[in-house]
């Protein structure tokens, strides 16, 4: 049996332990259309079946799955869920085809049912504290082993879509949810197509495959998964709305610059039919990415958000395999078991283990962490920090490079060895080393925007964003140069002595950190009398950082640039010249 | 690639191969394109290494995010320098001064000297490799 196999027959079995009722109920279901309203896109019209898709169990849980995981510590009003979310990316989905069918695309009803299902069912596999329990999932054998399955190697699904996929394709889903939801507007006339929509169908798009012999047809999937689809469009308006962060996505202006096209794919060496933006809505796109941007900025790697963050990975690694959780299995260390419950019943199951408890409360009161440094490339002295810096954090953040993650752990594991010496020595007499984290986010990707949609420039040719103007590359940099921190967090009790700790045991392993560090952290007046006690002084950010000069040899390159355009300017300058003349 | 390079090449994490690999072409620019077309030739060889660089598209259109990410930390790191402006197609080179610092640290990895012949066969064919 395959790990997919295996892993697909462990997850049928919790969609049985969530659905094993429902046939019964859709028997009893009044089987009506529903009109909801949603404050950011208006009104959501459900169809009959899809009611029935919406009220299975297993869907109704993600009601229990806050969109945006712990961010709500911090942004009191971003309490909106997977559930919600998924219903709004159906009513999108819906606006694109109403909008490429305006435009002479041909769509058959049992596909855009498939496109529709495949919208509302896009997040059915989050885990309990979706994208904030991905860094303890995702590390799971079970996961990894299926992940390479050959069925992934054209389209490379998150681990988050494949849970999906093995949720569609399960029997207990097919026997105990669509099969029954067919029949139940079996000899419906108005009805009819559904004969002939296929679950599987839908969680090929799910995970970004092109229907089956269906190559003309991709652009159904790009829908759903592709650079602009309905999951980002709305989750960016979704997060930005509830958040409060103020950026504008124009939506309105998008839908009707979507277009089909052929597009060569020069992987699998055929055309296929894609879903591309013409050139007049290019500003859209720009739009998407300032509002990443933006919301990786302020939302997702706020510090607190991550303070959040860090003290949920510390309880999941320390005790997920702990017979404490309320699950089958009393743990909460494998898939099944994270799909099992949500974050009502995480937050309010009494837990008998102390120590749990207190972290629960913790995490439920927001008494979170502290920032003790901030460290940035700008808070670094000198050269030997800046590439010992990159080194050890490239390393810790590729988590598919086993051997890397290994290498960086131990370092920062030595690291915090010595801040917990440090911080002895400096007053806090029980701290231990569970009571330091080193927050390393990922740095966020932009590339992929520009590198995957697609600008239609005139009929018949498009080119890759990326391409037409490589301003995603120019955000990326700035975004990784200029915004990108990570933090050392303690309890609050501890800050001052591991903003010192930390700071000291940074410079014995070769990262010397300048006062920004401790500027960035508000701990530069706390932790005054500490450096001076052990006699350290840390340099002046406003003097020491490092800032190599360009060297002859970079500058000979900028003056061939001016001198000659590169292959791909010269590339788009030839498909302009062909349409439009010299 | 031999059998005794593919044991090397599961030993070592791939920035610090990659590092190794770009000190060795000391003051030549390399293109991103090249590192990735390099990294799936040696992924095609040994596949226990495609799934730690999971280089994906068409030819002159490669990406991998774990390389990306690595040459991102690099630029951050101010190990290497990029030309500007930032063309489409971004070429980078390793600042020579970081070199002998880069270098004590794949000692301490215990990459270098250790699979320094390895890393020397790998730049000369990164040195040979088009993007396209």
């Amino acid at each position: 049996m395959s790990a997919l196999d295996e892993l697909r027959g462990k997850i049928g079995i919790v969609v049985e332990s969530y659905c094993r009722d429902y046939p019964n109920r859709i028997k009893h279901s009044r089987k009506d259309e529903k009109l909801f309203r949603d404050p950011i896109f208006g009104f959501q019209r459900l169809r009959p079946y899809e009611v029935l898709l919406v009220d299975t169990p297993i869907f109704q849980r993600l009601r229990g799955i806050f969109q945006t995981a712990l961010a709500y510590l911090t942004y009191p009003s971003s309490v909106h869920t997977r559930f919600e979310h998924s219903v709004n990316a159906m009513n999108l989905a819906s606006r694109i085809l109403t909008e490429l069918m305006s435009r002479g695309v041909y769509v058959e009803k049992q596909e855009e049912a498939e496109v529709r299902i495949a919208a509302l069912l896009h997040d059915i596999g989050h885990c309990v504290f979706s994208h904030g329990s991905e860094f303890y999932y995702r590390e799971l054998p079970e996961i990894s082993e299926a992940s390479q399955d050959p069925k992934f190697s054209q389209c490379h699904p998150s681990e988050g879509e494949i849970i999906n996929y093995c949720i569609l394709t399960s029997k207990q889903f097919k026997d105990l949810v669509w099969d029954p939801i067919k029949k139940a507007f079996e000899g419906q006339e108005d009805f009819n197509y559904l004969n002939n929509v296929e679950i599987e169908q839908v969680a090929e798009i799910i995970i970004g495959a092109a229907p089956e012999g269906k190559a003309n047809k991709r652009y159904l999937t790009d829908i759903v998964n592709g650079p602009i689809d309905v999951d980002k469009l709305d989750y960016l308006r979704r997060d930005g709305y509830f958040t409060g962060v103020a950026f504008s996505v124009d939506i309105d202006r998008l839908l009707p610059s979507l277009r089909v096209s052929k597009v060569k794919n020069k992987e699998l060496g055929r055309d296929e039919q894609r879903l591309v933006v013409d050139y007049r809505g290019i500003s859209v796109v720009e739009q998407l990415l300032f509002a990443r941007m933006l919301l990786y900025d302020t939302v997702y790697h706020h510090h607190k958000v991550r303070a959040a963050n860090s003290l949920l990975q510390k309880m999941l690694r320390a005790h997920a395999h702990r017979d404490v959780w309320p699950t089958t299995t009393k743990r909460l260390d494998t898939i099944s078991n994270l799909l099992q419950i949500d974050e009502y019943e995480f937050f309010g199951n009494k837990y008998a283990d102390v120590s749990i408890q207190a972290d629960v409360d913790r995490l439920r009161r927001r008494i979170l962490p502290e920032r003790a440094l901030v460290i940035a490339p700008r808070a670094l002295c000198d050269r030997g920090s800046h590439t010992i810096w990159a080194h050890r954090f490239a390393q810790i953040t590729n988590r598919s490079d086993p051997e890397g993650v290994k290498k960086g752990k131990k370092y920062f594991d030595e690291v915090r060895n010595l801040a917990v010496m440090y911080a002895r020595e400096a007053g806090a007499k029980s701290i231990g080393i569970d009571d330091i984290t080193i927050d390393i986010p990922e740095p966020p990707e932009y590339d992929s925007l520009g590198r995957e949609t697609l600008i239609q420039i005139a009929a018949q040719y498009c080119i890759p964003l990326m391409k037409f103007f490589p301003f995603q590359k120019a955000v990326n940099n700035y975004s990784e140069q200029y915004k990108y921190r990570s933090y050392v967090f303690a309890p609050e009790e501890y800050r001052k002595h591991v903003a010192y700790a930390a700071f000291r045991a940074f410079k014995e392993k070769g990262i010397e950190l300048n006062d920004l560090a401790l500027i960035w952290a508000h701990q530069e007046t706390d932790t005054k009398h500490l450096f001076a006690k052990f006699d350290i002084e840390p340099k002046e950010w406003t003097k020491d950082y490092y800032e190599p000069t360009p060297t002859e040899a970079e500058l000979d390159i900028r003056a061939q640039l001016r001198k000659s355009p590169t292959a791909v300017q010269r590339e788009i300058y030839d498909i302009l010249k062909l349409q439009f003349g010299e | 690639m031999t059998e005794t390079e593919r044991q090397e090449i599961a030993q070592v994490p791939i920035n610090d191969l990659l590092l190794g690999i770009i000190i060795c072409l000391k003051d030549l620019s390399f293109g991103e394109q090249q590192v990735y077309r390099l990294f799936k030739e040696l992924g095609d060889e040994a596949p226990e290494l495609a799934h730690r660089v999971r280089v994906y598209g068409p030819p002159g259109e490669l990406y991998s995010e774990p390389l990306r990410q690595t040459l991102s930390f690099m630029m951050m790191g101010k190990d290497l320098e990029s030309p500007q402006p930032n063309p489409v197609d971004q070429y980078y080179r390793v600042r020579l001064s970081h070199i002998p610092q880069i270098e004590k640290n794949l000692e301490q990895d215990d990459v270098l000297p250790r699979h320094k012949e390895l890393i020397v066969k790998l730049a000369e064919r990164l040195r040979t490799t088009t993007a396209a």
